[in-house]
């Protein structure tokens, strides 16, 4: 603690009497004694000579009531009175007793007492500013004080209390709380001196008033402390008070309350100084809390989002294919401020056979996260389960995939209030087929490059999680080179640009139209940089998801030149597929296609057409065939359509090479005239048998 | 459609008609040739105006084939071409039929026999 000079505030009237009688003996010393003259000081009680003069009647008789008084001539000598006043009380009167009234020393004298008394009220008003400055050290020693405290106490209840605590100990037998308004409602956050308190409403009291008007309120009066309605209980015994608010710039946060039951003393401007500075130390220790919470809070959050991001990629996203021949993935996820339920897994069963899984979960967070993390698992342990208990070789069928995952998930789905859209997709290329398993989600589009559409494939199963004992159904679609499948969640198509319109699945569709013929990679960029391009500045509300597909044995040249042929199925229009054929050879007249190649594509369509004729349509007349033919620089694809009886390839016996059958070639030799052979069949009966022949 | 049909010296030549031998024609053409296979033993099909054969139309051969050596005879055929026979080679008929470039070679052959 720093030494300081100190300076009673004392303000008797006494002191200053005192003060000013030595002051006046040491300024009138010397005059008095070169003029004769007498001073003396004389008040209601008493008289005391500061310069006595031998000759002088009056200090001879030194009498309380010297007879010189009124100007009264005694002797030779002449007596004034001068009045000495002090901030308008008497200090007391002066006497002056000199040879005559001319002289020199009297008028010199009134001048000097006059000095005296305006030093002396100079030195008071100094006594008192250094009292002040006393009092602001002492607030600034406090507040140092309790920045020492705060680098150690870490807890802000500690701190509060230690600023009560000195609050209360500026003066004996003080009382003090720290109250925090909070919602209406006066919160104690430390007490001294007094019994406990409890929250109670703000009241309308001094307290109110205080919080009101942001400023400090001190009463040094009892009359006027109970004339205060509704005030305050704890200060119904008070003879003085001070009231200060603890405040920051944002608003007050409470009051400092501090009171005299018993004693004199008075909250003077020293006091409230130091008040006030414990006030605002306060107010910087439960600010400092707060945004201490506010930051901790913050963090929380954003370990959340952290760890809600590493189940997300860890557990709901699974790993595109990369390994596929002719089918090409890529995945995309932006995602949310919060974490979703999108989920997305791929189920590779052999080279010409991939599942997809995409699905949703309603909901946001990490417990949406982590259903949609069990229901994946549930697909793959119905896939695992199925795929041992079926038929060697053949794949369970999505729909009894997607049946027996929702018998697994959907009762614990209702209870959570909670269900789940998706898309199981099997895309096969012996058949170059796709099946759909469609549970409510959005619809997946379809760039079919034959036909150049761009369509939406929709199935209608409920989601999982809706109804108990749901059946599933699929829908079947013909794949083909080249065609682009679409899945994606709503956070795509809900996106939103800054005036509410949602970017919608029609624009999706668009984008895939006019990239299609991009890599599935180059497309998910594309939709990626139009979508947060169109829903700036805002980010995007719900996670963006997306897989692309696209299918390979693509012709990879642009140039396709496509031909057609419709004819009935009657032996005698064989001779309409020749000339076809020749078309197609003029067609490749250019390219590096052997004469030698060339037959034996010929030859299979012939053979693929009288196998239509004789066994799709029994022999029946009049029906409708199909013929198309791609030619390009790779390739020439012919596909046969018809719709007739399904044809099984594989129901075929193999030929004997003996001589001892006449039939039974059509199928090997169609088999072994071209580099591909692909058969299908779709929901609306129409077969397709696809013949490729590579140009060399 | 008719096929033409020489005999030189014991060996009947019958030259198909037609551009080619296919699901359109093969019944037909196996009907036209029954009785003359039920009478000739040698016999050579002349394929030189034939441009295409499918599965019925090799069909159709082999069924010749089978009823003439039923009754011991014996057929040779001559004068295919390319795109022909490498369908033949293709179902390995060629192992089954005797196959020779041209008719005078297919004549030749049954002389060498000494038949």
């Amino acid at each position: 603690m720093v030494n300081t000079p100190r300076y009673r505030a004392a303000t008797a009237l006494r002191d200053v009497v005192s003060q000013f009688i030595d002051e006046l003996g040491q300024s009138t010393e010397a005059l008095a004694h070169c003029t004769a003259t007498a001073i003396a000081y004389l008040d209601a009680t008493s008289i005391q000579w500061l310069t006595v003069q031998d000759g002088c009647i009056c200090c001879h008789q030194r009498t309380n009531q010297p007879s010189c008084l009124a100007g009264t001539r005694l002797g030779s000598r002449h007596c004034e009175i001068i009045e000495a006043r002090y901030e308008g009380r008497s200090l007391g009167s002066v006497i002056v007793c000199c040879d005559s009234s001319q002289s020199p020393a009297l008028a010199a004298l009134r001048q000097i007492v006059q000095t005296v008394v305006r030093r002396v009220e100079l030195e008071r008003e100094n006594a008192s500013l250094l009292v002040e400055l006393a009092g602001s050290w002492e607030s600034l020693e406090a507040v140092y004080e309790l920045s020492s405290d705060m680098r150690i106490l870490q807890d802000p209840a500690d701190l509060l209390d230690r600023i009560t605590e000195k609050a209360a100990s500026i003066h004996a037998g003080l009382g003090a709380i720290l109250w925090l308004e909070d919602n209406g409602q006066l919160v104690p956050m430390a007490t001294k001196n007094i019994p406990p308190v409890k929250t109670r409403p703000i009241g309308e009291g001094l307290i109110a008033q205080v919080v009101a008007e942001r400023a400090a309120i001190i009463l040094n009066s009892r009359a006027q402390i109970i004339s205060v309605p509704r005030l305050e209980p704890e200060l119904h015994q008070a003879v003085s008070l001070a009231i200060i608010p603890v405040a920051t710039r944002q608003g007050v946060l409470g009051v400092l309350e501090v009171w005299q039951e018993g004693g004199e003393s008075e909250f003077d401007s020293r006091m409230l100084r130091l008040l006030e500075a414990l006030a605002l130390q306060a107010a910087m220790v439960i600010e400092n809390d707060r945004l201490h919470h506010a930051a901790l809070e913050s963090e929380r959050l954003r370990q959340e989002v952290q760890i809600g991001s590493d189940i997300q990629q860890i557990l709901l996203l699974g790993q595109p294919p990369e390994d596929i021949p002719d089918i090409e993935v890529a995945a995309l996820t932006i995602p949310s401020q919060r974490i979703d339920g999108d989920f997305y897994e791929f189920v590779k069963h052999h080279e010409r056979c991939l599942d997809v899984i995409v699905g949703d979960v309603m909901g946001k967070g990490i417990p949406a996260a982590l259903l949609g993390a069990a229901t994946k698992s549930h697909f793959l342990r119905a896939i695992g389960r199925l795929g041992s208990d079926s038929v060697p070789g053949k794949l369970a069928e999505p729909t009894a995939i997607v049946s027996a995952v929702a018998a697994a998930v959907t009762k614990q789905l209702i209870d959570l209030e909670s269900f789940v859209t998706l898309c199981y997709a099997r895309i096969d290329l012996e058949k170059y087929q796709l099946d759909l398993v469609d549970c409510g989600h959005t619809r997946t589009i379809h760039l079919d490059r034959e036909l150049g559409t761009c369509v939406f494939l929709r199935g209608d199963n409920l989601p999982l999680g809706v109804l108990e004992g749901e059946s599933y159904s699929q829908i079947s679609v013909l794949l083909h080179p080249g065609d682009v499948l679409l899945f994606y969640s709503d956070g795509v198509t809900e996106a939103r640009d800054p005036s509410g319109k949602a970017f919608g699945d029609d624009s999706l569709a668009e984008l895939v139209q006019a990239n299609g013929h991009f890599s599935p990679k180059q497309l998910i960029e594309v939709v990626r940089t139009v979508v947060t391009t169109f829903s700036q500045p805002a980010a995007v509300a719900d996670d963006l998801t997306c897989v692309a597909i696209k299918i390979g044995g693509a012709p990879k040249c642009l140039q396709i030149t496509h031909t057609e042929l419709e004819l009935s199925s009657d032996l005698t229009e064989l001779v309409q597929v020749r000339h076809f054929v020749d078309g197609l050879r003029w067609l490749v007249r250019d390219l590096s296609m052997s004469e030698k190649r060339f037959s034996e594509l010929a030859l299979a369509v012939h053979e693929a057409i009288c196998n239509i004729i004789i066994h799709a349509y029994r022999r029946q007349s009049g029906q409708r065939i199909r013929l198309e033919a791609d030619v390009c620089m790779q390739q020439v694809t012919v596909r046969i359509y018809d719709w007739g009886e399904a044809f099984d390839p594989t129901s075929i016996e193999p030929p004997g090479f003996d001589g001892s059958r006449e039939s039974g070639f059509g199928v090997y030799i169609i088999a072994h005239s071209v580099d591909e052979v692909h058969h299908s069949r779709d929901a609306q009966g129409t077969n397709c048998i696809s013949l490729l022949k590579r140009l060399g | 459609m008719q096929a033409m049909v020489e005999h030189v010296d014991d060996v009947t030549v019958v030259v198909l008609p037609g551009v080619s031998l296919d699901a359109s024609n093969a019944k037909e053409f196996k009907r036209g040739m029954t009785s003359l296979l039920n009478t000739q033993s040698k016999v050579v099909f002349d394929l030189q105006q034939v441009q295409f054969v499918d599965s019925s139309g090799l069909g159709g051969l082999l069924s010749c084939l089978r009823q003439l050596t039923a009754v011991g005879g014996e057929l040779k055929l001559c004068g295919m071409a390319k795109s022909v026979r490498d369908l033949f080679a293709l179902v390995r008929m060629d192992r089954i039929f005797d196959i020779f470039s041209t008719q005078a070679d297919a004549i030749v052959a049954f002389q060498e026999k000494g038949q």
